[in-house]
């Protein structure tokens, strides 16, 4: 390779090296689990929009029926219970 | 291995696989102690395009970075309660400069002390450093960022892998700017360097065939010597240097040496992720929600590779060592002290009728070793052992170095078992030769520490794998890894045609 189509390469590989942003859009995920048997996961109805400062809030229904749900939202955890949520989730997922 | 690939579900994120931990009294700096702990297994270097790296989100230009990543962590229990009361995590992020191109480098990669690693290194990575102090009694703990020379609210920079001559000429000048020597006396790098562990992988897992003694194996072959499987093969290490006043409970020198009340800590690294990994189908993007769960740990060599059931590995790296107690049966009764005189009829007779529990693998994997079943060198009395079950690797910091790559009179890449004291199982060095250790223990080697009745058998003496450290791997100065093996170079090509130096 002489020196000209050498240069010719790194010269035309360098190009472009202005920013593209690739980011996923936030949404609403949800992950259906029951004491019972295990559901395949719907596919969200809900358009993917951005939540809060647009991360993921991924709601775990650990137990449909005492109502025990986990959120997780940026690094946290937050589990409460609501047996009423709980079933209209169970319900949206079938 | 040590521990790469340990357990199955590790096996399927290299990312997040701790591979090996060392950590010893540093040889050319003994006022600190120096801690590797290795990801990222089996590389090799010709592995492109997408050469290797840490777990990180990544950023494309300017543009926040998105993805899930890997919270990585070294922790240090300075008080025997097999809790951490310091931990250091490491959080990368990778940045694309050029999104056009396929290519890890669109032309030579160099570096200025001005400017930095030139815009032709087209994938890069650069972390932030977090000290976490806690109080074990309280549990409460604070959080300090660790800044790089050039101030608050930096981000230190990894080297590039070793692509070739070509792409990473003088990796030297490329990998030397990423170890960085901080104010406070710490001393930190992150990246690829030569995987120094040296195991012969082919013999160990085809039912334990040691090739120098495969004669007397259940199904015999020759005696040969042993193949060294990671002898070209690169890792990711990431490496701290840190002062024994830093690292004392106490905040200070240790006054008495190896007998000093503080001079004891245990070691080990975990990864983590998050609870959540969400795939948006729509991108091709992968994103990550709740708090960050562990995934691997690793302490001492071979613990969760060879002595945890195969059903319980994915378990074990889940769990904090201050529970280990959960798992001490499979310590006080290996499995692979039975597989020993089966594989090689004859060889073993008193290992196969010891069937107590036992308690001196206990001791090296799960206490520490007690002083006084070693001696005044060893630390008497001061040793922690017996406190807590806690599967960490332990150094005591007051026992002088002999050597970390191994060139040292006095050095045995037996450690313990050759009278180094300086030597796994008091801390571990990169030249350490922790499986042919671990294989002697084993087959009862150090039974008579803790049981004046047992004589092992006279075969011990020959157990061993075979296979000698490689000097490539290794330097005798921070971070003690040598240079990563060059892509170029591997698999070696006919000399004459390869201009890479490393041939």
């Amino acid at each position: 390779m002489d020196s000209i189509s050498r240069r010719h390469f790194l010269r035309t590989a360098s190009i472009g090296a202005a920013a593209t942003g690739v980011v996923a859009a936030g949404g609403v995920s949800l992950l259906t689990g029951t004491s019972g048997a295990v559901e395949t996961p719907p596919k969200s109805t809900t358009p993917d929009a951005p939540i809060l400062d647009g991360s993921d809030i991924v709601a775990h229904v650990v137990d449909a029926r005492s109502g025990r749900i986990s959120l997780f939202v940026g690094t946290k955890q937050i589990d409460y219970t609501n047996q009423a949520l709980a079933q209209e989730l169970l319900n949206a997922s079938r | 291995m040590s521990s790469h690939k340990e357990a199955p579900a590790i096996a399927k994120d290299p990312a997040a696989d701790s591979t090996d931990l060392y950590a010893f009294v540093s040889p050319d700096a003994p006022d600190t102690v120096t801690i590797l702990a290795n990801y990222v297994p089996l590389q090799d270097p010709d592995g492109g395009p997408n050469f290797f790296e840490f777990g990180a989100k990544t950023a494309v230009g300017t543009a926040p970075p998105v993805g899930d990543d890997v919270l990585y962590e070294i922790h240090i229990d300075n008080t025997g309660t097999g809790i951490p009361s310091i931990t250091y995590q490491f959080q990368f992020t990778t940045t694309i400069l050029n999104p056009s191109t396929f290519l890890y480098n669109t032309g030579p990669i160099t570096y200025s002390p001005t400017t930095g690693y030139s815009s032709t290194w087209n994938r890069r990575q650069t972390y932030t450093l977090t000290m976490i102090e806690t109080d074990p009694a309280t549990g409460c703990s604070t959080a300090t960022r660790v800044n790089p020379p050039w101030g608050s609210g930096g981000v230190f920079a990894c080297p590039p892998c070793n692509v070739g001559v070509r792409s990473t000429p003088n990796y030297q000048e490329l990998s030397a700017p990423a170890v960085y020597r901080l104010p406070d006396g710490l001393t930190v790098f992150a990246g690829q360097r030569a995987d120094g562990f040296f195991v012969d992988l082919g013999s160990i897992f085809d039912l334990g065939d040691l090739r120098p003694i495969s004669s007397h194996q259940l199904i015999p072959g020759a005696n040969t010597p042993g193949i060294n499987s990671l002898a070209d093969k690169n890792v990711h290490s990431i490496a701290l240097q840190i002062p024994i006043s830093s690292l004392t409970s106490n905040g200070s020198p240790l006054a008495m040496g190896a007998n000093d009340p503080h001079a004891v800590i245990g070691v080990y690294t975990t990864a983590r992720r998050q609870t959540v990994r969400i795939f948006n189908p729509t991108t091709g993007a992968t994103t990550a929600t709740g708090p960050y769960d562990q995934v691997s740990r690793l302490g001492n060599p071979l613990v969760n590779e060879v002595v945890v059931p195969m059903a319980s590995k994915d378990y074990f790296n889940s769990q904090p060592p201050v529970k280990d107690s959960q798992f001490a049966a499979a310590v006080e009764h290996p499995e692979l002290q039975g597989l020993l005189p089966v594989l090689y009829p004859g060889a073993f007779p008193a290992l196969a009728a010891y069937t107590k529990p036992r308690a001196d693998l206990v001791a090296i994997f799960a206490t520490g070793i007690p002083g006084s079943v070693i001696g005044p060198a060893f630390g008497q009395g001061t040793y922690q052992g017996g406190k807590v079950i806690a599967e960490m690797l332990r150094l005591n910091m007051g026992i002088a170095p002999t050597s970390a790559d191994g060139t040292q009179p006095g050095t045995s890449d037996l450690g313990l078992l050759g009278n180094d004291l300086a030597g796994f199982p008091n801390g571990r060095r990169p030249t350490d030769d922790v499986v042919t250790i671990a294989l002697k223990a084993v087959a009862g080697a150090t039974i008579p520490l803790v049981d004046s009745t047992y004589t092992p058998d006279p075969d011990v003496a020959v157990v061993n794998q075979g296979v000698t450290a490689s000097p490539r791997s290794y330097q005798a100065h921070f971070p003690y890894l040598a240079d990563p093996h060059g892509g170029f170079s591997n698999p070696p090509a006919t000399p004459a045609y390869n201009p890479d130096p490393e041939l």
